[in-house]
């Protein structure tokens, strides 16, 4: 049988229907909403944390949801070893839960970015063998106001140590650079894993990127399948 | 009884919107500003009864008030 998905819905997610939409529709997987008050998760082998404005974002991004009841239940579900993928709002939750390090910032202009931009995974992280040989970087789309990832310069060295840096910021060819780079993200940080690379959070938007009649790419695509292997 | 807490992005941490602040008012000729800094106010209305209440709003202000990873704050007795 294959796994089933369980979505977590907060006051104010909006692309939980675009995520179990993407799991149905490419992967043939089931997927179940999660509110925010469930104090225990039914049997699902990997959670996403989608994106939005969980409770209106007061407070800070995140912030609030990140002491939501259910997250207790994912905190102890990831504890279990289980996948867990936070994508925009959901990366943020993650790093307020401090189930993944650093913080997301205000963007470094000052502005809201809705844009399609280029990531590539970093070669010694988790993600790192996910390109196709034939691809440069990834074209996917961003929608946020705070998504400059920061952390301590001690905080950062671990994370290039450890391969925890998933996905970075790129220009169209895959140069790491400062063009690339949308919202000031310290080392063009796009998503970061935990230490065992079961945890994944980024901030571009996948389940954005997995259909060519939108306009854009299906590059989103090669996420879900990790995820979806790593929750067997 | 009331306690103020002020949080504010790190030093070191580039603050955009005190800097667009800072650059509009010197556009507009208000040339001794240096900088601006913005910053966010809670104010906490405790119970008169409450025990140790500066420690309270202190775990308030480390556990939800502020990131500590982006953040600092201060904490005043109004």
């Amino acid at each position: 049988m294959k796994a089933t998905i369980g979505i977590l819905q907060f006051p104010g997610s909006n692309c939980d229907a675009d995520c179990a939409d993407t799991l149905s529709r490419h992967f043939q997987i089931k997927s179940q909403y999660i509110w925010h008050t469930e104090k225990t998760l039914p049997n699902v082998s990997g959670i996403v944390i989608p994106g939005g404005f969980s409770y209106g974002d007061y407070l800070r991004s995140g912030a609030l949801a990140a002491h939501s009841v259910c997250m207790q239940a994912v905190r102890e579900f990831a504890a279990r070893g289980g996948p867990v993928f936070g994508i925009c709002n959901g990366f943020q939750i993650l790093t307020e839960t401090k189930l993944l390090p650093g913080a997301l910032i205000g963007n470094s202009g000052g502005s809201f970015r809705c844009e399609y931009i280029h990531v590539k995974p970093t070669t010694n992280g988790y993600l790192g063998q996910l390109m196709p040989p034939h691809q440069k970087a990834w074209s996917m789309p961003i929608a946020h106001g705070e998504g400059r990832y920061v952390i301590d310069e001690e905080g950062l060295e671990e994370l290039r140590q450890q391969g925890q840096i998933a996905l970075q910021y790129t220009d169209a060819n895959g140069a790491v650079d400062a063009v690339g780079n949308p919202n000031g993200s310290m080392d063009n940080i796009a998503g970061v894993t935990s230490r065992d690379g079961r945890i994944v959070g980024m901030m571009p938007h996948p389940e954005r990127a997995t259909d060519t009649i939108m306009g854009g790419s299906c590059d989103g695509l090669n996420l879900w399948r990790h995820f979806l292997t790593m929750a067997g | 009884m009331k306690y103020e807490v002020i949080v504010q992005l790190k030093g070191e941490v580039l603050d955009p919107a005190g800097r667009a602040i800072k650059e509009t008012l010197q556009r507009l000729g208000t040339t001794a500003v240096q900088d601006v800094q913005v910053s966010r106010r809670f104010v906490v209305d405790l119970e008169d009864s409450t025990n140790d209440p500066k420690a309270l709003v202190e775990s308030l202000a480390r556990d939800y008030f502020a990131n500590s990873v982006a953040e600092t704050f201060t904490i005043k007795a109004l």
